[in-house]
């Protein structure tokens, strides 16, 4: 009874286990995988909430957001599909490596090819030569190609046994390690990396950063600071621009440790930090004075950006901003309210003082461009990433895998030889063809006929 | 710009060689097959030639952007550093071209080496369409690369890209004809037509062909034979200006009834299939006229819908005008400000050139029924100019064991690219997302093949699956879903 109950438990326990690490459960796994994904692609991601209820009012959207349909790459049903997806991997493993370790090793160790079907051939091959000669022979032949060659001589018989690549019944496990590796670089970067973002006025420094945690940026202070020493814009002749570079300075316990000139696809590494240029904004710097008095206030003002100036009882409107380009000096437009009645004018600012001074003659104040470019702020982009080393050796281990899976494969070749005549049998773990054409092409080398003899079918 | 003339005479290289293969394959003549190769070889040389003409071409564009941007003239290896900067890959019609260079390079090798008379037919016509698609596009122009694509990754990455996909295409020309000879009821693939094209005809007309009978088109402007995009700018009632190019509606009676009808039969077609199939029957005779009849429901749906669209009529100025103000404009109050006339204006005309993708879609599934109607009539003679059934399935899995590694070096390059241009190696963003089911359909494959009761016609289906989803994620997301791929934009 005892035992029964024992054997029952077992018996599930087995269909369970061969449920689990069965290649079909992969498939199923895959599949659901896909499906996953393709949701992420056709439902909007972490859109606006409007936007979602427009598309499919509120109820629905109640149901979907419950179920992870807006963050999919994020939901615990897209993590669980992943981790069984792990777990299927290492159950395949442990179930396939008895079988492999037997196909590698203990088979090769008999030194005898046996079996049928597509991946066994066999040729009978008449020698008009002493067996000790066609010995020799096949050894010179086969020597180049498979440099482990086994020879045993009994009386009046040989038998040779070759077999190479035998490594290649397991690289299949390293596709299937470098899917784990990628998989849990992936979970490592989702819980620990670093993401967020840092905008710095040219010249000026900044030890905290705008951390992204969910959707939301809340500001995160950095352990240095970083200052933007020069930013420079190159633009093509329609405007756009052709290239931007920051050149970076970090700063730790005020000293300086690194310095670099970046731009998009040549980041800043310090540490585990690295910046990457993402993003750059233009704004006016504007010289506002009294006329008839010496001091002057400077403002920088984005567009439509506005700002008290007390000193000189205004303030400021940046109603429109041209950077300007090779033959257009910088241009803007700026709303000055001023006094305690609040008159407002529009002041066009050019580049030329002299023009300034004849447009805003009958002005309260005067408004020019502080300098001849406008004044940059760079955008940066802070990440941290501690799973991008998992990544990066799983790609590697990947594609090595892949190609030692698809292009070595496990060739096993014997040869009894008799007085008259030698029985060649080859056996391979893939591509029958390949191996055939290889073993016909040594045996036309040493002038020996290839026609299929009659046993091959057998 | 002398290569897009070169890229069209090269059309016609290839249309002549189809026709070449098609006489080679009726006539089943050595002389005939061996011009075939030699006629497709000279289109590969040719469009390789074109292919570095448009790269010498773009590199002036990038060396003139960069002198006037840095204000100083470039000589020797810094000249020739600029000049090789800008590969004919950075935006859709050049991407399309490579391509069909790549299309090319995978078919010949796959032709001379697998030996199928059928397949010269096959490959050249996927060459032919992808060179008629990019002929089609209106945006033909190269200007400078923008930061994002200054990165030596991106050369490796198109690379990849440019050898897995046509592979992953001779891989499914392969699993067809293995399907072909596995004595797959000619039902089946009349109904894999049918609702494939029904899908087509819903994706390209949407909502508004399906419930209005209506098809939006592009407004474009005729010069000097060439089409261009016609832009518009209007005011909306806050007075705030907005620039449009929006399409066009015009009547088609009776098409979106059709595709409606059409729609609900293929799928209930569908559920009798896969029940009749699951309950081990096989396929009744009586149902099997029901695909056939959808599949030609289908393509005089389609025939009907490129018809119109064809033919629309040359439109004066102020039609136009009024057309704008009435389907886009009146609702919103906003008012017509200006037409951009870009090449001097009238005639406008309503043409489906304005719409690439949607022509493409429509004659993909006009040769789909074409495919169907060949198979009906000649399905004997066809399956005998095919090899083994058992040498198919190892042809197709050795073209997909060939690409699976690019397809993962092509993922892996992408990775590192946009890790060093955006500080992420993977963003979710739906391109990448799209490569990973692209990666997961193949490995399913793989999976599937060596799977005890589940080899033979569900890996070669796979195999044809699995290329519909590489062109989604090459185009159809691009178009459908936007992402960050520079080449979304037309």
């Amino acid at each position: 009874m005892e035992t029964n109950r024992m054997s029952r438990s077992s018996r599930v326990a087995d269909e369970l286990w061969n449920l689990f690490s069965g290649v079909k459960t992969s498939v199923v796994l895959l599949l659901l995988w896909l499906v996953g994904s393709v949701f992420g692609t056709l439902i909007p991601q972490n859109g606006p909430a409007a936007q979602v209820v427009a598309l499919y009012g509120p109820r629905w959207c109640d149901w979907m957001f419950a179920a992870g349909l807006f963050d999919v790459y994020h939901s615990t049903w897209y993590s669980v599909i992943l981790l069984l997806l792990m777990f299927n991997l290492v159950a395949c493993t442990v179930d396939m490596l008895p079988r492999k370790f037997t196909l590698a090793v203990e088979q090769p160790k008999t030194r005898r090819v046996t079996g049928g079907g597509k991946r066994f051939f066999s040729y009978r091959l008449l020698l008009n030569e002493t067996l000790e000669e066609a010995t020799e022979r096949f050894r010179h032949l086969l020597a180049r190609r498979f440099p482990k060659l086994h020879v045993s001589k009994q009386e009046g018989t040989c038998h040779i046994y070759a077999q190479k690549q035998a490594f290649s019944h397991f690289m299949i496990f390293l596709v299937h390690l470098s899917v784990l590796l990628i998989i849990l670089g992936g979970f490592i970067s989702a819980q620990w990396g670093f993401e967020g973002i840092m905008e710095i006025p040219e010249g000026e420094d900044r030890d905290f950063v705008f951390r992204k945690i969910g959707n939301d940026y809340r500001p995160a202070s950095l352990p240095f600071s970083v200052r933007c020493d020069d930013f420079r814009l190159e633009r093509f002749s329609n405007g756009g621009p052709k290239d931007y570079y920051s050149t970076l300075t970090v700063s730790e316990d005020g000293k300086e440790v690194v310095s670099k000139r970046i731009e998009v696809n040549e980041p800043l590494s310090f540490g585990e930090f690295n910046f990457y240029q993402s993003s750059f904004h233009e704004k006016a710097a504007l010289k506002v004075s009294v006329p008839g008095q010496e001091t002057s206030q400077t403002v920088q003002l984005g567009e439509g950006e506005m700002r008290f100036v007390p000193e000189t009882g205004t303030a400021l409107r940046l109603s429109s901003f041209s950077p300007g380009s090779k033959t257009f000096g910088m241009m803007a437009q700026v709303l000055v309210i001023h006094g305690e009645k609040g008159d407002t004018f529009q002041v066009p600012v050019t580049s030329d003082a002299e023009q300034n001074a004849r447009m805003q003659e009958k002005l309260p104040v005067r408004i020019d461009f502080a300098s001849n470019e406008p004044a940059y702020t760079t955008g940066l982009m802070v990440v941290a990433d501690p799973g991008v080393g998992w990544i990066w050796a799983g790609s590697f281990l990947m594609v090595l895998g892949l190609y030692l899976t698809f292009y070595t494969s496990h060739r096993r070749l014997s040869i009894d030889l008799d007085g008259q005549s030698a029985q060649l049998k080859g056996v391979t773990q893939r591509n029958p063809t390949a191996f055939r054409r290889e073993i016909e092409a040594i045996l036309h080398d040493a002038g020996f006929d290839t026609t299929p003899s009659k046993d091959e079918t057998a | 710009m002398i290569n897009t003339t070169l890229f069209e005479v090269n059309f016609y290289i290839y249309a002549l060689t189809l026709g070449v293969a098609i006489y080679a394959l009726v006539t089943r003549r050595p002389r005939a097959e061996q011009a075939t190769f030699w006629l497709f070889l000279l289109a590969f040389v040719f469009h390789t030639l074109a292919l570095l003409v448009r790269w010498g071409e773009a590199g002036n564009v990038e060396v003139s952007a960069f002198e006037e941007a840095e204000s100083r003239v470039l000589a020797g290896w810094e000249w020739f550093h600029v000049w090789i900067s800008h590969p004919p890959w950075s935006n859709l019609y050049e991407s399309l071209v490579c391509f069909g260079w790549g299309v090319s390079l995978v078919s010949l090798v796959g032709i001379r080496k697998f030996k199928i008379p059928v397949l010269p037919v096959f490959a050249i016509s996927l060459s032919l369409i992808t060179m008629g698609a990019a002929s089609l596009l209106i945006n033909q122009d190269i200007s400078p690369l923008v930061p994002a694509l200054q990165s030596k990754w991106i050369h490796l990455h198109v690379t990849m890209a440019t050898i897995c996909y046509p592979a992953f295409g001779l891989a499914a020309i392969l699993g067809l004809f293995y399907l072909l000879k596995e004595n797959v009821p000619n039902a089946a693939f009349g109904l894999f037509v049918a609702v494939s094209n029904f899908l087509i005809l819903l994706a390209v007309g949407g909502k508004t062909l399906l419930f209005e009978g209506q098809y939006g088109l592009h407004l474009l402007a005729r010069h000097a034979g060439k089409l261009y995009a016609l832009t518009y700018a209007a005011q909306d009632a806050q007075g705030a200006e907005l620039v449009k190019s929006a399409p066009v509606f015009f009547p088609v009676s009776g098409a979106g009834a059709l595709v409606f009808a059409g729609l609900v039969l293929s799928a209930l077609a569908s559920v009798a299939y896969t029940v009749s199939l699951v309950r081990g029957g096989r396929f009744p005779r009586v149902l099997s006229l029901v695909p056939m009849g959808l599949a030609v429901a289908s393509i005089v749906g389609v025939v009907a819908l490129l018809l119109g669209a064809t033919h629309g009529p040359a439109l004066t100025d102020e039609a136009i005008r009024t057309l704008i103000q009435n389907a886009h404009l009146s609702a919103t109050g906003s008012t017509l400000v200006s037409i951009y006339q870009l090449h001097g204006g009238a005639p406008y005309v309503i043409s489906i050139s304005g719409n690439p993708f949607e022509f493409l879609l429509l004659v993909t599934s006009l040769l789909g029924g074409a495919l169907y109607f060949a198979i009906e009539w000649k399905r004997d003679w066809l399956v005998a100019q095919l090899p083994e059934a058992d040498r198919l399935d190892e042809m197709s899995y050795k073209t997909i064991m060939f690409a699976f590694p690019f397809l993962t070096m092509l993922i892996v390059t992408g990775a590192i690219w946009a890790y060093y241009a955006w500080g992420r190696y993977w963003g979710w963003d739906p391109k990448e997302t799209w490569s990973l089911i692209t990666w997961i359909v193949y490995s399913i494959y793989l999976h599937v093949r060596i799977t005890h009761g589940w080899e033979g016609r569900l890996p070669a289906l796979l195999a044809v699956v699995g290329f519909v989803v590489v062109i989604f994620t090459y185009l159809g997301v691009n178009i459908l879903i936007s992402g960050l791929h520079s080449y979304a934009t037309m």
